[in-house]
């Protein structure tokens, strides 16, 4: 039998809210037992839940009395934990990547593909006229959310800082930017230096000055994000690429599409995520119209995207992306450490968050990919595995792999915390295991990262580049418009050796000012009319 | 007149435009095989400005042929401009055009002080400019992408306004121009709600004395000859970077 993984474990005083698959299942964090599910509900709410897809984002307020959680219809879900009761949904305008509430709870951010920050009150407003879309509007903007601020690229990963007033946001572009919060229009700094996506940021609880950021690059940053100054960094990349089991699948050259508007999401096919799109409109309108959920329509396929090959075979690539990084430090601090998981790999790693010395990366292995890891309040580190995952892509239940498993701190390293006395490690591998079907295990995607993240840019993709051409004498026979544009530099380059026009000409220049130069009239096309006017 | 002295040579020199044609248009949200730098500190700005290297102060967003550049070169001889090009040729015509412009000698200004560099200012623009480093900013007949669906490709957006006010210094100008009246509008509302831009009206600029400036943003682009052959209207719509305080 295949089960949901836990791709999402919450803490929040006595309760622990684990997210499976469609599924959201409330426990006692120190019984274990269940307290509420959503498996078990029936009719229309149940279609409404296997529509709405896995869910893919979830977080949870201070305070554990709500919880959002948001899928692949962009529908942002409201559930009031006790008794798991949905209290309001909202479409999103574009696909989240990254949910988080306000300290006091009343505000819900929301990031998404396109770029963007958007931030909902708690309570749904009530919208008494139909929001017409204005002509002058730049967002899409189906649930009147506050626009907040936005990169042009696919947003990986936001904080807040600990005050609130900043908001810090990272890109698949290498940016991590720093922003007022909530005037997110202006821009405090840029931390700038990644070479390669940046997939996961993190402020130590012990260092709120210090932003820690992992991504594609063989390192972690360190910055002072107040001022975007790098204060160090701890290569990685020897230490986890060992453990990054699943690889992403080669590329297949796909056509290059002008105007393709998935941005970024490179395993997207447009034409389907059009449709898609407007199919999740049409559904979204008539949903709203009827006011309830007809459940009848499929879970939107558009944004499902190229399934990974969970194979180690052939024609694949060991990609890293960081995917997590969190910190801890003993209750005297006198020892820090920072934790971090990859996507597809099979360990969790750690390392002493000094300022000293290069630190040491301790790896724990699980021999089973990390899905995602939680450090809970009391030091313990919960992690999710891919417990059907095997190296041959068959995807059968190991009887003996558990789905969840504990580690603490020892000293410098990480041991397992025995199952044992935790009742509820023995409920997560037990009783919450939810019955999955092989469609619904493959459109969780879980290591999508590995593909979508890194650039899309090898050249046979891009018809601008044709930079080649600037490289003659490779045998291949020159065009008119080269030759023609070599003949030009030729000339350039050959005034340049024999007399430039540079310091020793200046008066020679001066004199002529007053007279135009020809050849410019020539060529440009009249264009410089405005220099002989001065 | 000017052909006294190697005639040849000079003839020579300067690129033609039919040899660079591009395409129109590109995607500015595909992964295009850019090279940029990491950070504004990564730049060696000896390679544009050998004269005098440093930073630039006034950046072109688009631009195009690089009309604009030459117009202001002798205008501001002091002040390093940079153009920002995302089409691969049109880019490097203007690199070829000013490294021509640079050697010929009959030119009314050395040229040292303009530059271009390929890149897609959408997304990379602080990966050139510092934090308030810029005085003025231009987007000369920028891409109008008529379609509804296409708007988020406008290179004018609140979102990206941010990343404009965070390269300009306080006081520093945003100076745009079409002839699409729609777009104008569309970019003068995005501005006006805008919190650290407000409106600067001709006048006011010429009064300023950048009666200069604004004449090349008419008239020194290839777009803006266009118009004027065609007999269309222009659009301008000028802003000035001002600060705002936190909200209590």
């Amino acid at each position: 039998m295949s089960v949901f993984p836990h791709t999402q474990l919450l803490f929040e005083s006595t309760l622990a809210i684990v997210i499976s698959g469609p599924h959201i299942q409330i426990l006692d964090s120190r019984t274990g037992d269940l307290i509420i599910t959503t498996a078990d509900r029936q009719g229309a709410d149940k279609d409404a839940l296997l529509k709405s897809g896995p869910i893919r984002l979830a977080a949870v307020d201070k305070e554990g009395k709500h919880l959002v959680t948001s899928g692949d219809d962009k529908l942002l879900k409201l559930w009031q934990i006790d008794g798991l009761k949905l209290l309001n949904e909202r479409e999103l305008p574009k696909k989240p990547t990254g949910l988080a509430f306000t300290r006091d709870g009343q505000t819900i951010l929301s990031a998404d593909k396109f770029g963007d920050i958007f931030s909902y009150d708690l309570h749904l407003a009530p919208q008494t006229v139909e929001q017409k879309k204005a002509s002058l509007a730049s967002h899409d903007n189906p649930s009147g959310g506050k626009l907040i601020l936005g990169h042009a690229s696919f947003l990986t990963a936001f904080l807040l800082s600990s005050d609130e007033k900043f908001i810090i946001t990272a890109d698949r572009d290498e940016h991590i930017r720093i922003s007022w919060y909530p005037q997110g229009y202006t821009i405090e700094t840029y931390c700038l230096g990644h070479k390669k996506f940046v997939s996961a940021i993190h402020v130590p609880d012990f260092s709120l000055t210090e932003l820690v950021s992992g991504g594609g690059d063989p390192m972690l940053k360190i910055w002072d994000w107040m001022t975007g100054k790098v204060k160090r960094e701890i290569p990685v990349l020897h230490a986890v690429e060992p453990f990054i089991q699943v690889k992403a699948p080669k590329r297949t050259p796909r056509r290059f599409e002008e105007g393709g508007e998935d941005n970024g999401d490179v395993t997207t096919t447009k034409k389907k995520g059009r449709k898609g799109r407007n199919r999740a409109k049409q559904q979204a309108k008539t949903d709203s119209a009827e006011g309830s959920t007809s459940g009848s329509t499929p879970v939107e396929p558009s944004e499902v995207a190229v399934p990974l090959e969970a194979s180690g075979s052939g024609g694949s690539d060991t990609i890293l992306v960081i995917q997590r990084i969190a910190s801890l430090a003993s209750d005297m601090g006198e020892s820090r450490h920072l934790v971090f998981s990859a996507v597809g790999a099979t360990a969790l790693f750690s390392c002493a968050y000094s300022e000293d010395a290069v630190p040491k990366i301790h790896a724990f292995d699980f021999s089973k990919p990390v899905i995602d890891f939680t450090v809970a309040s009391d030091g313990l580190i919960w992690v999710s595995l891919d417990a059907q995952w095997s190296e041959t892509g068959s995807n059968s239940m190991d009887s003996t792999s558990a789905v969840v498993r504990v580690v603490r701190f020892s000293g410098d390293k990480l041991v397992e915390v025995p199952g044992d006395p935790l009742p509820l490690v023995l409920s997560l591998n037990s009783k919450c295991l939810l019955p999955a079907t092989p469609p619904e295990l493959k459109a969780l995607d879980l290591y999508l990262p590995l593909s979508a993240l890194p650039k899309n840019n090898e050249s046979e993709h891009d018809p601008m580049d044709r930079e080649a051409l600037e490289n003659p004498g490779d045998g291949k026979e020159l065009s008119m418009k080269e030759l023609g544009r070599l003949k030009s530099k030729k000339a350039v380059a050959k005034v340049q050796s024999t007399g430039p026009a540079g310091e020793g000409e200046e008066e020679e220049l001066e004199e002529r000012r007053t007279k135009r130069a020809k050849s410019e009239h020539d060529d440009a096309g009249g264009e410089d009319v405005l220099m002989g006017g001065l | 007149m000017s052909k006294r002295k190697r005639p040849e040579k000079t003839e020579g020199l300067l690129p033609q435009k039919k040899h660079y044609r591009q395409r129109a248009h590109a995607n500015p949200f595909s992964d295009h095989t850019l090279e940029y730098p990491d950070s504004p500190d990564a730049i060696d700005w000896a390679v544009h400005f050998p004269a005098s290297p440093g930073p630039p102060e006034f950046a072109d967003v688009g631009c195009g042929f690089g009309g604009l550049l030459t117009a202001l070169a002798p205008l501001f001889p002091e002040t390093r401009i940079l153009g920002l090009e995302i089409r691969v040729q049109v880019s490097q015509y203007v690199q070829d055009r000013i490294a021509a412009l640079r050697v010929t000698p009959d030119a009314p200004t050395h040229y040292q002080n303009i530059s271009i560099v390929r890149a897609n200012a959408m997304k990379f623009l602080p990966n050139y400019f510092a934090k308030h480093s810029l005085s003025a900013l231009f987007f000369l007949f920028p891409d109008p992408h008529f379609k509804q669906r296409k708007h988020k490709a406008r290179i004018i957006s609140p979102t990206l306004l941010a990343e404009y006010a965070y390269a300009l210094r306080p006081g520093g100008i945003v100076y745009t121009i079409t002839d699409v009246q729609n777009l104008h509008e569309w970019m003068k509302s995005h501005l006006d709600a805008f919190p650290l831009f407000e409106s600067i009206s001709e006048e006011q600029l010429r009064a300023e004395g950048k009666g200069p400036v604004v004449d090349a943003v008419y008239t020194s682009t290839e777009e803006g000859k266009k118009v004027e052959r065609n007999k269309g209207e222009k659009w301008l719509a000028c802003f000035r970077r001002i600060e705002v305080s936190r909200e209590t």
